[in-house]
């Protein structure tokens, strides 16, 4: 601990004080080492989007599927459209568009649709991510 | 553990953390609810992460060197405050952002939660430790609070490095607000070239103003009148650093990617009005 005896200035940290300084600097050294390790074992390359889907009827939705779109690239991904298509003998009589303002890099993010005709089991459902920008 | 004489007593500890805590929030608040800054956290890649990182800390050892602490404790005790503060940043700003629901914990990656306690940290522990110097003062006797008040007035006023170092400060505490907003980019691509000239010639005047007519506290306009060259001098340094903590910030905040030069220097111009307030007033204010 420094101490300037002599200007009459003394650091008075208690062991409190020594405890958050501790932990600050475990935090502070946990976050830079992640962050180098992942500066370091990072590759450049766009967004790298794919949609999960499944139906998800709800008490006024009858016909409401749940949509998870993952990012699994290093890159966020901006004003992201997903678009799910009902199949119905070979044509596609509906489909339904979702917007996500932001799929941040390695997340997720979720939202519903719903199709005003119910889909029967021989129906398919088909999605695809239609657009994003790169913030 | 029963303190001794050497050390703060508990009490007093809480009291400071107490302090920092309201200080921190007090000058982060408008970015932990703003959009645009948790975007920007999962857009930073990890690289400027670090970089804001190392520069959050360099700021704070330069407020905690020249305003902060005591002006004879050694740049040990400031690097040993400095990241004391920076992981009540860290801390702090994640709570506050669990709390407004905008982390959540296994839906959303480790980069992402980690970009946006990061960028709102920046502001939260420079905000801590104004807080912690300003908002209170130190215990002990009315003549030990007195002559360390003075210490601290005589460490304040010397030098240019130390004006630079609390311009710049207040210039990213008072400009950070306003840095990451869309609005910035619309002044910038809407305003002519004569509203850009007026805003720079506002920014210098607001400058001249508060350095030497309504700073009283000010070398310059202490018993001594300043002579032309002084306020010439410590106006273009002031609005400078102005323009060179905006140029930091919007290009942290990406408003300089893409745009051309003219759009990136009216941005620059158009958030100098707020950061040449920080640079000049704001250093009167966390002083």
């Amino acid at each position: 601990m420094a101490r300037k005896k002599e200007s009459g200035y003394q650091n008075k940290k208690n062991w409190f004080e020594w405890t958050v300084f501790g932990v600050g600097l475990g935090l502070v050294m946990s976050i830079l080492g992640y962050l180098v390790f992942k500066t370091a074992t990072y590759t450049a390359g766009p967004p790298a989007l794919f949609v999960e889907y499944f139906p998800e009827p709800g008490k006024y939705e009858p016909n409401r599927y749940h949509v998870i779109l993952h990012n699994k690239g290093n890159e966020t991904a901006e004003s992201v459209t997903v678009e799910l298509s009902l199949q119905k003998y070979g044509q596609e009589p509906e489909t339904a568009e979702l917007a996500f303002d932001y799929c941040p890099k390695e997340s997720t993010r979720e939202g519903w649709i719903s199709f005003s005709t119910r889909p029967t089991p021989t129906d398919t459902v088909r999605t695809r991510v239609v657009s994003y920008d790169r913030p | 553990m029963k303190p001794t004489s050497a050390t703060r007593p508990l009490r007093e500890s809480l009291r400071e953390y107490g302090r920092g805590i309201a200080g921190g929030l007090l000058f982060s608040f408008p970015l932990l609810y703003t959009m645009e800054v948790w975007w920007a956290g999962f857009i930073a890649s990890s690289f400027q992460l670090i970089l804001i990182i190392l520069f959050t800390y360099l700021l704070l050892l330069g407020y905690n060197r020249y305003a902060g602490m005591h002006p004879d404790a050694s740049w040990k005790d400031v690097l040993v405050d400095s990241v004391e503060e920076l992981g009540l940043g860290f801390l702090l700003a994640f709570a506050m952002l669990l709390m407004l629901r905008r982390i959540e914990l296994g839906s959303m990656s480790t980069i992402e939660i980690m970009g946006k306690v990061i960028i709102e940290a920046m502001v939260m522990s420079i905000g801590i430790s104004i807080g912690t110097a300003q908002l209170g003062f130190k215990n002990g006797s009315e003549e030990e609070a007195e002559q360390e008040k003075k210490d601290l007035e005589k460490e304040r006023q010397s030098g240019l490095v130390g004006l630079t170092v609390l311009g710049f400060c207040g210039a990213i505490v008072v400009g950070g607000n306003v840095a990451p907003t869309e609005e910035v980019l619309a002044i910038g691509l809407e305003a002519q070239p004569a509203h850009i000239l007026a805003m720079a010639l506002v920014s210098i005047a607001m400058c001249t103003l508060i350095l030497f007519y309504a700073n009283s506290q000010d070398p310059g306009s202490k018993n001594v009148q300043p002579d032309y060259i002084t306020i010439a001098l410590q106006t273009c340094l002031c609005y400078l650093i102005a323009l060179g903590a905006s140029a930091v910030l919007l290009w942290f905040f990406g408003r300089l990617e893409g745009v051309s030069l003219w759009t990136g220097f009216a941005q620059c111009i158009a958030l100098g009005v707020l950061s040449s307030l920080g640079s000049s007033a704001g250093r009167l204010l966390i002083n």
